[in-house]
């Protein structure tokens, strides 16, 4: 099994705006997909990020960064494993952040020998 | 019994009480939820193992002690799994950065995260909700099977039997404990609330054992709810559970006489509740009023603060305290609440209306066999002047008791009221 890092991409400011009835509801989503990936054994471990952070460049630091204002900021990260590309993709799938317009980027961790 | 055994006794229940549950919980973050039960039978037999040992002397540093045994046994588990897979050779190879690993798991700060998450991992849907407080009470809060019998009111072996079941349910379902969002889960809230509720009463309840341990008891609790309001997000309830506690807890020492009698609230010296203690619990209860649900733990620290604002026992304002136990009644039915909400009554109306209800209500059949039912009709029967009568149920609430010092309570209710008459 190789592992891969899954960068969960969404429009933080819809997340910001959630009632407390809706955000419950997303997280016990979340959590049941975890759930099925660490019942089958591909799950590593995850969390998601918190929307405020900085921005920083070579000679200067952004306070709120440019994610907050894009529709794709990373809103959270899930290490899984994975037999393949494939089915880390299968697996990448499920994940709840589709339903509310959100994409996953699916990244092969480097491991060197 | 020598009075080095008794010591021996009394200074290992302390050390079961405030390390069992960190050292199963410390090496449950090791394992992972999969091994709940080996992680319990590690720390069982260390505490064996140091009832053997210790019978001559006890050692410097007993917790000390205990860890490093736990350690050292949870190594030659390892090595013996080790040799069936060869997948966790690393024990091997590595033995130091596995008791690295479980020292910094015992720091203090990591464990009470890590009990937290416990507690949220283990309230999984999968498993009823009885089912995840009676697991928390075992393995977080070091309960006995016995003890947790006595709070559903079931038989040994049924408590034995969910506890196994829910345990094998939680392993096999491959439940982790790193689920991202786990203390933000408001599903889970009730149980975890509902646990630390019961160890804070575990421990609160006058009568039972060693004051000390008891206290522990309730510390431990309150050190829980605080994590809770911390680290899980903001929920009212939670406040208005930390507040119930500290309300109580303020009047924790002034309820057992040096002789090691128990007082009763009519007559606690009320200097001795700790003022700076109450304060923080109406802090806490003020947070608690910004929710929009009114949960049973909401009414009881409002029925607690109500007796500790109160000048005296009389001044208590015992219509509202009425009127709380109402809502309480219908928001968590009860025939304890039903009690308790007759004696209020009793000040409020009159100790007469008091038994009329307890009549309507049919609470002795209700409440069978509850001692503290029948010292309450006795106490009714003496403001009434009904001496006879009284001790006839007083007698009744000595035979029913199980505890020493509570039959010392009430003996002494009779020698007082024949003093008077």
């Amino acid at each position: 099994m190789k592992e891969f890092m899954l960068f969960i991409r969404e429009d933080i400011n819809r997340m910001n705006n959630l009632s407390e009835a809706e955000f419950q509801s997303e997280i016990e989503e979340y959590v049941a997909w975890v759930d099925e990936l660490s019942k089958t054994g591909h799950y590593v471990s995850g969390d998601p990020l918190q929307p405020e952070g900085r921005y920083i460049l070579k000679d200067s630091v952004s306070s709120d960064g440019p994610f907050i204002e894009s529709k794709e900021a990373i809103s959270g990260y899930i290490l899984i494993k994975a037999m393949d590309l494939d089915q880390g993709m299968e697996l990448a799938r499920k994940c709840p952040v589709f339903k509310y317009g959100g994409v996953i980027e699916l990244r092969p961790v480097l491991k060197m020998q | 019994m020598t009075d080095h055994q008794q010591h021996l006794e009394l200074e290992l229940e302390k050390l079961f009480r405030e390390h069992y549950g960190k050292l199963v919980t410390s090496l449950i973050s090791y394992f992972g939820l999969k091994e709940i039960a080996t992680a319990e039978d590690i720390v069982q037999e260390t505490f064996l193992a140091a009832a053997e040992s210790w019978e001559r002397v006890l050692p410097d540093k007993p917790s000390a002690w205990l860890y490093r045994v736990c350690k050292n046994k949870t190594i030659n588990y390892l090595k013996k799994q080790a040799n069936h897979h060869v997948r966790s050779r690393s024990i091997y190879e590595s033995p130091t950065h596995f008791e690295q690993q479980i020292d910094h798991l015992l720091l203090d700060h990591e464990l009470k995260e890590s009990k937290l998450r416990v507690m949220f991992a283990l309230c999984h849907p999968i498993i009823s909700e009885r089912t995840q407080v009676m697991l928390i009470l075992k393995i977080i809060g070091g309960f006995s099977v016995d003890q947790i019998r006595i709070v559903f009111g079931l038989e040994k072996e049924a408590v034995k039997k969910i506890l196994s079941r829910g345990k094998r349910k939680i392993r096999d379902h491959g439940i982790t404990l790193h689920t991202p969002f786990l203390f933000q889960l408001k599903s889970r809230l009730r149980s975890v609330q509902r646990a630390l509720y019961i160890i804070f009463n575990e421990g609160y309840r006058a009568s039972t054992g060693d004051s000390v341990i008891n206290k522990s008891f309730c510390k431990e609790a309150i050190f829980l709810t605080d994590m809770l309001i911390r680290e899980g997000g903001t929920d009212p309830s939670n406040n208005a559970l930390m507040a119930l506690m500290l309300f109580n807890i303020a009047r924790f020492d002034a309820r057992i006489a040096e002789t090691g009698e128990i007082i009763d609230l009519e007559h606690q010296n009320r200097q001795l509740w700790d003022q700076e203690v109450i304060g923080w619990a109406i802090e806490q209860l003020r947070m608690a009023r910004k929710g929009r649900v009114l949960t049973s733990y909401h009414l009881e620290a409002g029925i607690s603060s109500l007796h500790c604002l109160a000048s005296s026992f009389q001044e208590t304002q015992w219509c509202l305290i009425v009127a709380y136990y109402n809502t309480l009644q219908r928001l968590n039915p009860s025939a304890f609440v039903q009690l308790n909400r007759c004696i209020a009554l009793s000040y409020c109306a009159s100790p007469e209306a008091a038994i009329a209800e307890m009549n309507r209500l049919d609470l002795e059949h209700l409440l069978k066999g509850y001692y503290l039912f029948y010292v309450t009709m006795g106490k009714l029967l003496i403001r009434m002047g009904e001496p006879e009568r009284a001790e006839e149920y007083l007698q009744q609430g000595v035979l029913l008791s199980n505890l020493e010092q509570e039959k010392n309570y009430i003996q002494k209710l009779i020698e007082t009221m024949k003093d008077h008459s």
